[in-house]
């Protein structure tokens, strides 16, 4: 066992080892901090900016996934400030997420619906993105389905941690889509499963 | 191997070639969609999402409001895009874009557009080229330096009686601006086109 640091979220007090990020940190303390790329063990990369919090005496806020405790340090997950600009981004997402919770077998352990629903988000109020990329269903038990995907990149890290290396972003941006070598289904790739 | 430039190496575009290639336009319309156009296609890293989604949908609405198919909402979801970008970025990039449209929205152009005027003429959709008869001369310069073929006229011949006067087809013009400084006389001028009243 490291050292234990001490420290607040949302006024309750938690101890946590040294080196822990806020996320695992608030989570000991049974707060959610809201979060899409994410990936337990792994380095934030602060892409989906969902899980902004703000520390006491910091400037502007930070994000919890890649920042580590520190004693006595004191923050806030819930402030109109953060809770804005999450907002914004599920808007954002939601607007190029096909709505189709009633028959995606997602439904009820998938976290966009669930943060959708934590703020009331019925429809996207910017305008709805549509890209008509194919389904990859080659693989008996993995069916791909990139209109779905909301690019927080957890396929793409995992599989290039574990050594794999089959997935990889095609495009920047909006466009941007995961595929594996020349765009092929996931049973004629390298992958493993 | 020193010849080889690998692509990543490539010099880029970085943010003051965005700024530089939208200051070139005068029209606050035109310059923020001229550089989100411009911050998307390069410097646009795609690594977080406030700026990669909220620059891309700012552009869809950018060029509905260019379009002149724009209204309150689309102006009032630019705006909440560049505040919310301004808090949410990761990166200075972000924040710039979201700082420059905030300053672009603040004159009164964005309002002037969704009553269908541009001041600058430089909307294409909100102008229209026109022929002043009145100052005509009929010389066909400008049917000459038009690459549309949309001005239609006969050039004066002193052993004729009738002609054809000069005047530009509106569903064939693309708005170049071509003509305007082809005409030595200033006979062309450019209208707007929905306060117009079209004869």
């Amino acid at each position: 066992m490291g050292k234990m640091v001490n420290l607040k979220i949302d006024g309750k007090e938690v101890q946590v080892d040294e080196g822990t990020n806020l996320i695992e940190a608030a989570a000991a303390a049974g707060v959610h901090i809201p979060n899409l790329c994410y990936m337990k063990g792994m380095k934030g990369i602060g892409a989906c900016r969902l899980c902004l919090v703000e520390v006491e005496g910091g400037k502007a806020p930070v994000i919890a996934c890649n920042t580590k405790v520190k004693e006595g340090m004191s923050v806030e997950t819930k402030t109109e400030r953060v809770q804005e600009v999450r907002k914004f981004v599920l808007d954002l997402i939601v607007s190029m997420h096909p709505l189709d919770c009633m028959t995606c077998t997602k439904a009820g352990v998938c976290t966009l619906q669930q943060y959708a629903y934590d703020f009331e988000l019925k429809e996207s109020s910017f305008t709805r993105k549509k890209f008509g990329y194919p389904t990859d269903e080659a693989n008996p038990f993995i069916k791909r389905d990139p209109e779905y995907c909301v690019l927080c990149s957890r396929c793409v890290r995992v599989c290039r941690a574990q050594g794999t290396n089959v997935l990889e972003f095609s495009g920047r941006g909006v466009g941007a889509k995961v595929v594996t070598a020349q765009d092929k289904p996931l049973q004629e790739s390298g992958c493993t499963f | 191997m020193s010849e080889t430039v690998r692509k990543d190496e490539t010099p880029k575009k970085d943010m003051k070639d965005v700024l530089a290639a939208a200051e070139q336009m005068k029209c606050s319309v035109q310059r923020s969609q001229r550089f989100v156009e411009e911050f998307l296609s390069e410097p646009m890293c795609g690594k977080c999402h406030p700026c990669m989604l909220g620059s891309y949908e700012a552009l869809v609405r950018l060029k509905r409001i260019s379009a002149g198919i724009g209204n309150d909402a689309d102006v009032k979801a630019i705006r909440r895009i560049a505040d919310e970008m301004l808090e949410g970025s990761r990166c200075i990039k972000g924040k710039d874009t979201a700082k420059f449209l905030l300053g672009e929205l603040q004159g009164a152009v964005f309002a002037e557009h969704l009553a269908g005027k541009c001041t600058a003429h430089e909307c294409p959709n909100y102008i229209m080229s026109r022929v002043i008869p009145e100052k005509c001369v009929m010389c066909g310069l400008c049917k000459d330096a038009c690459r549309y073929n949309a001005i239609l006229g006969e050039k004066r011949s002193s052993f004729r009686a009738g002609f054809l006067p000069f005047e530009i087809r509106q569903k064939r013009c693309v708005k170049c601006g071509d003509c305007l400084p082809a005409c030595p006389y200033g006979a062309i001028e450019v209208i707007e086109e929905k306060t117009a009243v079209l004869v």
